[in-house]
């Protein structure tokens, strides 16, 4: 581990929506080969956070910086962050009738290979490594042929996020809770394919509000969110600790425990 | 002199020359004469005006040999500049009966009666027959079949062009017919064609249109006779002109008769596009099916009327007819109407209408996949239009389509 520069670094984000704050100074670093959970309740912004990070329309940054290998991410759009290396699983995907999964994917493969100076794999070479990263997140090839999300089951979805990380190999992933709607067997499945990414140049920022998943995504380092603020971070016995007491715990506790 | 002098001018200069067809030009002119250049008020006409038309004078296009710049043309065929055929510039296919309907006329001059006249309420019908001299005419023999699609291509240049096209399919028989309509520049003309349909018979029609011309204004009148358990298929796809109107009338004439029109338009700029389709079932147990769709960026806009006209015998008869249209910008507009008339009693028939704009999560969600925004618009309005354009059976022409689709959103 030689150079240890960070992925990413936030500093102070704010930011708003429609003039409310969400995001209240947001500090938070994220190492090469890291895994971090972030957890807190609904509505604390965790989602807010992860669009953010991956350009979404609708968020004003109020103040702070975030740094991705060395560059100022939010002056990017969203496609240059995907070509930078961001990935963004959704919370909720989104369906896009008429369009087709492989060929969607394969656009979004190319682009990202286009912005890297690499040449655009052709029909066949894409569906080689579709088919292959298919068969690791035990993906039904058909699912390839198919609209994008359109008519997929709560689960399909999510793994569907998933399978597209892992065609696309970015540097940073973010998962919006990407647990949630999973059966036991499809999280298992979900957490092999994570954990079959990780490296140590690849980092992973993983939202979720279950521990179960945390047995299988074992990360370095957990956070609470609460009110657009990390109030808590530890290691992996913090998510334990919350599973057992909730967040009200936090709040009798002294903060500052960072 | 304006439009209505011009044309005054050289109709009365074509009528001097007299021959056979002179009393149904006659009756053409006349008609034109009392009705003149639409105008708003008027009901089928209330969201095109016209009088940028009316004020713009376009002198008659005549036979010529002139040189054109390459002409856009997908396979052999016949060539048409201003109206008038190209020998020089067209490849006939073997083994078709088919020639210039000027040709044909020479032939067998009451070729055109009983299925010329204009009826009422369309003008510009009236106005090509005034000048019905040139166009492309295609008689498919009782239970033969077109072994290629027919391509006929409409250039024109700086002139009024009334191109009168006829296709007969016989009883039993199966065609394919592709007219393309372009410019040889890009210097404004006319063009007001009308291709007049029979469909036998047991027979099939499959007829495309594509209009890509420059910034012309441009009228095109499809009427087609379809035949007991006949099947007519008309794609109407248009990008190009300044201003457009179409008229797709199918008539289900024939009992089991079959009727789809599916449409397509991608326009931008200022461009105006007005398509005016009328299903008329006269017979019982008919079917149509329509679909139209309309992308509009800039401050294009479009019309969207369908009628469909269920006549009292016409029991069992199944219609089926939906628009969509996608706006690329708030100052694109669209008017879109069902026009249901119906006098049978058993009978099913629905429509619907809608008009959106491309879907911001979606737009969102492929561009954190790594698509550059114009290639994510580039996607989703391919998606859109995917079910019309999906519909086009022959790849050149769903080929066309896709490249005025990447050249009109630059993706
Ligand atoms: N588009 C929006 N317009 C207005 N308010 C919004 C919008 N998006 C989010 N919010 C508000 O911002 C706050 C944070 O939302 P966010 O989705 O980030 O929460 P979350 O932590 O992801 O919650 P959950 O655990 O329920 O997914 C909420 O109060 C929410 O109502
Ligand atoms: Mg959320």
């Amino acid at each position: 581990m030689k150079d240890r520069k960070p992925l990413l670094e936030i500093r102070n984000l704010r930011a708003r929506i429609d003039e409310k704050p969400i995001l209240n100074g947001i500090d938070l670093v994220i190492g090469p080969g890291e895994v971090h959970a972030i957890m807190g309740p609904n509505g604390s912004g965790k989602s807010t956070l992860a669009n953010v990070l991956a350009g979404r329309e609708g968020y004003e940054v109020t103040d702070g910086t975030v740094t991705f290998l060395g560059k100022d991410l939010l002056g990017l759009e969203p496609d240059k962050r995907a070509g930078e290396g961001v990935f963004l699983a959704f919370q909720y995907p989104v369906e896009i009738p008429g369009v087709n999964n492989s060929y969607f994917l394969r656009a979004g493969l190319n682009a990202i290979r286009q912005y890297r100076g690499m040449e655009p794999l052709d029909a066949v070479d894409f569906l080689k490594l579709a088919k292959e990263k298919a068969r690791l997140l035990d993906v039904d090839d058909a699912f390839l042929s198919r609209a994008v999300n359109a008519g997929f089951s709560g689960g399909e979805k999510k793994r569907n996020e998933i399978f597209q990380m892992a065609v696309l190999e970015p540097r940073l992933a973010v998962l919006d809770e990407t647990d949630s709607g999973l059966d036991i067997d499809a999280l298992k499945i979900v957490a092999h394919g994570v954990n079959s990414l990780r490296s140590p140049e690849r980092g992973f920022l993983v939202i979720t509000h279950y521990q179960r998943l945390l047995n299988h995504i074992v990360p370095d380092f957990v956070h609470v969110l609460d009110k657009g603020r990390i109030v808590r971070s530890g290691g992996k016995e913090l998510a334990l600790e919350l599973e057992e007491k909730g967040y009200s715990w936090l709040e009798k506790e002294p903060a500052g425990a960072r | 002199m304006n439009a209505v002098e011009t044309f005054q001018k050289d109709f009365e200069a074509l009528d001097r020359a007299g021959g056979p067809l002179q009393r149904l030009r006659r009756a053409g002119w006349d008609r034109f004469a009392a009705h003149g250049i639409p105008t708003t008020r008027e009901e089928a006409w209330r969201f095109t005006d016209l009088a940028p038309l009316a004020r713009q004078p376009f002198d008659l296009g005549r036979p010529s040999t002139n040189g054109i710049g390459s002409p856009p043309s997908l396979a052999p065929g016949l060539v048409f500049v201003d109206g008038h055929y190209r020998k020089d510039l067209s490849v006939l296919p073997d083994g078709v009966h088919v020639s210039s309907l000027a040709g044909a006329l020479r032939e067998d001059p009451r070729l055109m009666e009983g299925v010329g006249a204009p009826g009422e309420g369309e003008p510009f019908v009236a106005l090509n027959t005034a000048f019905l001299e040139d166009g492309a005419f295609l008689r498919v023999a009782k239970g033969s079949r077109l072994p290629a699609p027919l391509h006929l291509l409409f250039l024109g240049t700086t002139k009024a062009a009334h191109p009168r096209n006829l296709y007969l399919i016989e009883e039993g028989a199966e065609a394919t017919v592709v007219e393309t309509y372009a410019s040889a520049g890009d210097t404004p003309h006319l063009t007001n064609a009308v291709s007049d349909i029979r469909v036998g018979p047991g027979a099939s029609l499959a007829h495309y249109r594509l209009q890509v011309e420059g910034p012309s204004f441009h009228f095109g009148a499809v009427r087609a006779r379809v035949g007991k358990g006949a099947r007519f298929v008309s794609n109407n796809v248009v990008s190009g002109g300044a201003l457009t109107r179409n008229d797709i009338t199918g008539s289900l004439d024939g009992e089991g008769a079959h009727c789809t029109l599916n449409g397509l338009y991608v326009i931008r700029g200022t461009q105006h596009v007005d398509n005016f389709t009328r299903l008329e079932h006269r017979m019982p147990r008919c079917e149509s099916h329509e679909l139209y769709k309309g992308v509009l960026d800039g401050r294009a806009s479009g019309v969207f009327t369908g009628r469909i006209h269920v006549f009292e015998d016409a029991q069992k008869t199944d219609a089926y007819q939906a628009s969509a249209n996608l706006l690329l910008t708030d100052t694109a507009t669209v008017d879109s109407q069902p026009q249901l008339e119906i006098y049978a009693d058993d009978v099913k028939c629905s429509h619907g209408s809608t008009v959106g704009q491309l879907d911001k999560d979606a737009l969102f969600y492929l561009r954190s996949r790594g698509l550059p925004e114009a290639a994510a618009r580039h996607v989703l309005v391919r998606a859109f239009a995917g079910d019309v354009a999906d519909r086009l059976e022959i790849q050149a022409v769903r080929e066309r389509v896709d490249r005025i689709l990447s050249e009109r959103l630059g993706g």
